[in-house]
């Protein structure tokens, strides 16, 4: 006990196969079974009954395509993965599974080919996991990020004709993206002539930020509407100029207001200032 | 699909061409011929290019738009491309057309005003511009 390593070496090579029956066997969370060339169950877990609710005896033998959808059946998913695996000697995935009520979880599986000494292939060893609650997490992060996107790229009417779309926080592609279809949407939907985009929120930009604002305003322009760019930080414009982004066919205005002041301008309307308080005196 | 017609249309000064078909290479070739005869005939000084039906688009067709636009350009008649989808022109732009030199709008209704701007600043001094921007303005 002292000194177990020795110990180890000492065991017969039956004794070892033992324990390792034992680890698989009684493994708790990761479902470990064999499956034989074509596809088919040879052996399974406890961790395997505990996930999928099969018993050992209503398993064995049958296609491990009995876990999977229907739409995954349909698309022949397993033997695409089979494939993958004899091929590569390894297929790493996630997806939807099938317990034996019918209720789905999300898997994380390894399926790795198994070949005997010349090469052949003899089976496959399949390991997976009850990811579910990752997937859920995963989702839950995903409509938070779609909800945050949602609520930081509003395109509001500022007057008749005139967009203003201000843009808080650092852009991304993904974001600027949906900037770049709202705004062409509400162009549509409104009718409007200018856009205004006050970037006096916006942090840094990188090269692809800068392609996909610039896109966004060809394509503005295309439809025959116009934008302006306000509020652009002296960070931004240094780096602007230093990526080489030609910006010489954009209006640029230093404050949402002066970008306002054009907007007006180029519809031919301008602010004045009223004389009735001076009537009044 | 048997090969139909794009209709033409003459609006007084202006000559109207709406597209509202899936437009095939074929389609665009015989419009860019036939447009540019009508130009000729009827001496139009500007060409509403109404493209709103136009759902889906390729680099022929992209290129198609510049070229009419600048074959009625250089015989006097300005093209004004108006109702230009989104997926279009974020489609175009993609591509990379992104028809420089081509004047659009956003629909017909402002596609003629800004032909009737540009038309009526063309021909200033022009005694017959001037008598009609009078009329108009006197009829608002």
């Amino acid at each position: 006990m002292s000194n177990p390593k020795p110990a180890m070496v000492r065991r017969s090579g039956e004794e070892t196969a033992e324990r390792y029956r034992m680890l698989i066997e009684q493994s708790d969370d990761l479902a470990i079974y064999l499956l034989s060339p074509s596809g088919h169950i040879e052996t399974w877990n406890k961790a395997a009954e505990k996930l999928k609710q099969y018993k050992a005896q209503e398993v064995i033998g049958k296609h491990l395509s009995i876990f999977y959808t229907k739409e995954d059946q349909e698309r022949k998913l397993v033997e695409k993965e089979l494939e993958e695996a004899a091929q590569t000697g390894k297929f790493e995935g996630s997806g939807w599974r099938v317990r034996k009520d019918g209720s789905r979880y999300w898997a994380d599986v390894i399926i790795s080919a198994l070949r005997d000494d010349d090469g052949k292939l003899i089976g496959f060893a399949k390991v997976s996991r009850d990811a579910s609650e990752r997937k859920r997490q995963e989702e839950i992060i995903e409509q938070q990020k779609q909800d945050l996107i949602e609520l930081s790229t509003p395109v509001m009417q500022l007057w008749e004709g005139i967009l203003v779309l201000p843009i808080i926080g650092t852009l991304d592609s993904q974001r600027s993206q949906v900037v770049m279809e709202r705004l062409l949407e509400a162009i549509v939907s409104t009718g409007s002539e200018v856009a205004i985009l006050d970037v006096s929120g916006v942090p840094t930009v990188d090269t692809m930020v800068a392609q996909h604002l610039m896109k966004t305003m060809e394509a503005a322009k295309l439809m025959g509407a116009e934008c302006i760019i306000s509020g652009i930080r002296p960070e931004i414009a240094q780096t602007m100029v230093h990526l080489g982004i030609d910006l010489s066919t954009v209006k640029t205005r230093s404050t949402l207001a002066r970008g306002l002041e054009e907007a007006l301008r180029t519809r031919q309307l301008a602010i004045v200032k009223s004389s009735r308080g001076e009537g009044a005196k | 699909m048997s090969v139909e017609r794009i209709p033409i249309l003459k609006m007084g000064e202006f000559l109207l061409v709406s597209i509202q078909t899936e437009l095939d290479d074929r389609l665009a070739v015989n419009l860019q011929k036939e447009l540019t005869a009508r130009v000729a005939e009827t001496g139009a000084r500007g060409v509403l290019l109404d493209i709103s039906g136009l759902d889906i688009v390729d680099s022929f067709l992209g290129r198609m738009i510049s070229t009419i636009a600048e074959m009625t350009r250089i015989m006097d008649a300005e093209t004004v491309v108006v109702g230009m989808k989104p997926a279009i022109a974020i489609t175009l732009v993609e591509m990379g057309l992104t028809l420089p030199g081509v004047v659009t709008a956003l629909n017909v209704e402002k596609g003629m005003e800004l032909l009737r701007a540009r038309t009526r600043a063309s021909g200033e001094g022009d005694g017959i511009h001037s008598l009609s921007t009078y009329h108009t303005a006197g009829h608002q």
